[in-house]
């Protein structure tokens, strides 16, 4: 078992730990996912994937301003990401994230998309900014 | 983060449960990008006003703010809802959807937000000037404030530009700063753009190829017109995140390559050629089948020129009887288009005028009721969008292309 620590800026606070989603494509929360957390934008690298309950990881969003509800409404329902990862946050998906209670960081020392892999356990606290990565 | 007194006043609760709660998400908004202060706003546009957007998550934080008694601080308009209140059960919308579409419209009047419900607003009377500060939604309203009127704003969330209606205040960072405007990869145009579908196309190309970089166009033509600007707007938006384009020659911060680019050199030179601009449209154009069973225009809303286009390739011409055909518009631009005789034509065509709504933020289930399997559109955005919604694929060409295809109910 090896660990890696990021540190990075928080956006909403909060703790969390499961198992990391990552993807390097952008998410539009209005086109790529569904409410029940499937995503379903053919061509996206996390097609098929669901992100209820994950620690997802990815650059930013993307289009329709609409995304911040979509987002808060999987939080109403239980399909939301436990926390979210960005290189750099955007304020579609923060809104969403505050309404929605989701902790949130971005602005790492580096670049999560790459040190985070898929399946990856994380333990984020957000209130103080860290991000353990843990791996077999 | 820095506040004034009266921001403090908001935040503290002074001004009442609901105020607080939405300047505390622009202070924790600010703070997670580094704002210094917030910056007075007088023009937001709300994006996410229909059911299908809001959803039930939106729809209750609408009301909750109406039911505070909470009124607007600021000029605020708001985008398309998911109904026409005119002709909703001749566009074959739910009964149960026009009525709960109908309370978060009253929710919105009562908190003195303008029904403008158009995804154009700059059309009708939002219109920012050169250098204002703005706190609007709507991806493709966005990019067009930015790019081509010059104003400043970060893409909003429908959450945080209710907030900024509500306090007058966004927060000091991105878009409104000088150094997050300047371009950073040089987009040769050497496709000759026809019209406004191709600078849709051109758009989306240019928002998939240069991802979070800002784009810098050389080669649009100086008679290029407010529709074509707005497809291209919209059609960076619907793929891309930077909300800014700049076009030398042509949009305010772009009076020449260098003051587009500041004192930073392009980070990558591209070029857009006529492959390009037919391979996009192609690669767009995903339905299977070549039937035709929905036309849509108006993605985004249509203005009064548009409109006058649209009149005149249907005049004298009838829309196969299978086929509905939408040109979704603002209601004073519907206004217009009756008093000009345009809606004459188009209805006399077969075709319908739609007002204050499209087939992107209607409900689902109204479109599955109509059991249809393409939608044939001029707009590259509204091809991304209908993808997410289940059993129907877009046929994407140029306005003439679509209206031939609506006439003979056949894609060619």
């Amino acid at each position: 078992m090896s660990e890696v620590i990021l540190r990075g800026r928080r956006v909403v606070g909060g703790k969390a730990e499961g198992h990391a989603l990552v993807s390097k494509d952008r998410i539009c929360f209005l086109a790529t996912i569904e409410t029940n957390g499937l995503v379903i934008e053919e061509g996206h690298d996390l097609y098929g994937k669901n992100v209820a309950g994950t620690i997802l990881t990815f650059p930013s969003s993307r289009g329709s301003t609409s995304g911040s509800y979509r987002l808060y409404e999987m939080a109403l329902s239980g399909t939301a990401p436990k926390a979210i990862l960005n290189i750099e946050a955007d304020s579609v998906t923060v809104s969403g994230a505050i309404l929605g209670n989701i902790p949130m960081l971005h602005r790492f020392d580096t670049d999560p998309t790459e040190v985070i892999k898929t399946g990856d356990y994380i333990v984020v606290d957000a209130d103080v900014g860290t991000v353990r990565v843990k791996r077999q | 983060m820095h506040l004034t007194v009266e921001e403090e006043r908001m935040l503290n609760g002074e001004c009442g449960e609901v105020v607080q709660k939405m300047m505390g998400l622009l202070v924790a908004m600010g703070e997670a990008f580094d704002a210094t202060r917030m910056i007075p706003v007088n023009s937001v546009h709300v994006p996410a006003v229909a059911l299908s957007t809001l959803r039930q998550g939106g729809k209750k934080l609408i009301e909750d703010i109406a039911g505070s008694g909470a009124r607007v601080k600021a000029f605020t308009t708001v985008n398309p809802s998911s109904t026409d209140d005119s002709q909703w059960q001749e566009l074959g919308i739910p009964e149960a959807d026009a009525l709960e579409q109908g309370k978060v419209t009253e929710a919105i009047h009562s908190i003195g937000a303008v029904p403008t419900y158009t995804c154009s607003p700059y059309l009708i009377g939002n219109l920012p000037r050169f250098g204002q500060h703005i706190a609007w939604g709507e991806a493709s309203a966005v990019v067009f404030a930015n790019s081509v009127l010059g104003a400043r704003t970060n893409p909003e969330g429908g959450p945080s530009a209710l907030a900024s209606a509500l306090t007058g205040r966004t927060p000091l960072y991105g878009l409104h700063l000088d150094k997050a405007r300047l371009g950073e990869v040089l987009v040769l145009v050497k496709a000759e753009l026809k019209e406004a579908a191709d600078y849709g196309a051109l758009g989306y190309w240019t928002g998939y190829t240069c991802k979070e970089l800002t784009p810098v166009f050389v080669g649009i033509p100086h008679q290029v017109t407010e529709g074509e600007l707005k497809m291209l707007s919209n059609g960076i938006a619907c793929i891309c995140s930077p909300a800014l384009f700049h076009a030398v020659g042509i949009t305010p911060e772009a009076q020449s390559e260098e003051k587009a680019l500041g004192s930073q050199k392009a980070i990558d030179i591209l070029e857009f050629g006529d492959n390009d601009l037919s391979e996009t449209i192609l690669r767009l154009s995903r339905a299977t089948t070549r039937d035709v069973s929905w036309v849509a225009f108006g993605c985004p809303h249509c203005s009064i020129s548009e409109v006058m286009e649209i009149a005149g390739l249907l005049n004298g011409k009838r829309v196969n009887s299978n086929i509905e055909l939408w040109v979704c518009i603002s209601r004073p631009v519907k206004a217009l288009s009756d008093r000009m005789g345009c809606t004459e034509v188009i209805e006399q065509a077969g075709g319908r005028i739609v007002s204050e709504t499209c087939p992107i933020v209607i409900t689902r289930e109204t479109i599955k009721q109509k059991g249809f399997q393409s939608i044939t559109t001029n707009s590259s955005a509204l091809a991304t969008y209908i993808n997410s919604v289940p059993g129907i694929a877009p046929h994407l060409g140029r306005l003439k292309q679509c209206v031939d295809a609506a006439v003979s109910g056949t894609w060619r």
